[in-house]
């Protein structure tokens, strides 16, 4: 019983340290809110459920492993359902006029230079529309060599796919990001 | 962590452009992650603790598992496969094995046709009662 309080205290705190960031990254991946919530929820999930048997030092690859495989799992099932409402006509226009309450847009004031927050909130934004145009494979890989610092070998077990593959999705999307990105180079 | 050697990429990026391609990710990561509002943290510390409490709970493998359903059909099929053809069989044999109750009383229906056998009446004993309709329709027609 003590064994079991002890478990779930280290899980606790292993998933209390991973969740922000990866929340962040499975946002930044799916360019969904609420995509990232139920990501990082299903693979928390998955861990207790059929990983707190393994080592503390096993949870950190296995968890971002379930997190990729859940990013794509979405992401299928997210492709289908738009083809599905795309061949029913029932897609969502997006509205222009929609830009965010005020207070999302209003500029942040304790900031000293405004132009250089201009210039990199402009960069930042651009990067995000660029990372969400690339195939979901691509955004992965980047950004976990990017982000995580994963090595080749790293970031294809935790996309359990080649090196291979890895190198071709991460350098094909560093071409495509580069080009996206060039009036702000 | 990033090794050097063993992902030189053929993408036509530089060096320095690849540098600083991660730097933006990477400063726009450190936004995302500083400027996380408080709703989502609480979503994400509920979903937590959410997913932390199944940790005590049978798990859903055995709850639903194909190994519980084999089993229960496994079972099934031994007592209609095995157990009810052989319950069946005994109750079968019991029937066949039991001694015949056959009466050493001639019936008083049948005093005329047995008269000839009454001293002899152990053969009777073999006799079922089918035997007994088959002689009394003989004797009678």
């Amino acid at each position: 019983m003590s064994g079991d309080i002890t478990k779930k205290q280290a899980l606790d705190k292993f998933l209390a340290s991973v969740e922000r960031r990866a929340y962040v990254k499975a946002e930044m991946t799916m360019g969904n809110r609420e995509d990232a919530l139920d990501i990082v929820q299903d693979a928390m999930m998955t861990l207790v459920s059929k990983y707190s048997d393994k080592s503390n030092q096993e949870w950190g690859p296995l968890f971002n492993r379930i997190l990729h495989n859940k990013m794509t799992d979405l992401h299928r099932k997210n492709s289908v359902r738009a083809k599905v409402k795309g061949w029913l006509g029932l897609q969502k226009k997006e509205d222009p006029d929609d830009e965010g309450s005020a207070i999302e847009i209003a500029p942040d004031p304790t900031n000293p230079d405004p132009a250089k927050q201009v210039s990199e909130h402009n960069a930042m934004a651009q990067l995000v529309n660029a990372l969400q145009s690339l195939p979901l494979r691509q955004r992965q890989a980047y950004l976990l060599r990017a982000v995580d610092g994963c090595n080749v070998a790293e970031a294809a077990s935790a996309m359990g796919c080649s090196e291979g593959s890895i190198k071709t999705h991460y350098s094909r999307a560093l071409k495509a990001l580069r080009l996206k990105l060039n009036e702000h180079w | 962590m990033n090794d050097e050697t063993d992902d030189r990429d053929t993408s036509g990026v530089s060096d320095i452009d690849e540098k600083k391609l991660h730097h933006l990710t990477q400063q726009c990561f450190d936004k995302n992650l500083t400027e996380m509002d408080g709703k989502t943290r609480s979503v994400l510390h509920k979903r937590r603790k959410e997913a932390l409490s199944g940790l005590n709970e049978p798990s859903a493998m055995w709850k639903y598992s194909p190994i519980w359903a084999g089993l229960a059909s496994a079972a099934v099929v031994a007592i209609v496969v095995v157990l009810l053809p052989s319950h069946l069989d005994r109750s079968e044999h019991d029937t066949q094995s039991a001694p015949m109750q056959v009466s050493t009383q001639v019936p008083e229906w049948l005093p005329d046709i047995v008269e000839p056998w009454q001293e002899d009446y152990e053969m009777l004993e073999d006799l079922d009662m089918l035997t007994w309709l088959i002689l009394e329709e003989e004797f009678s027609g």
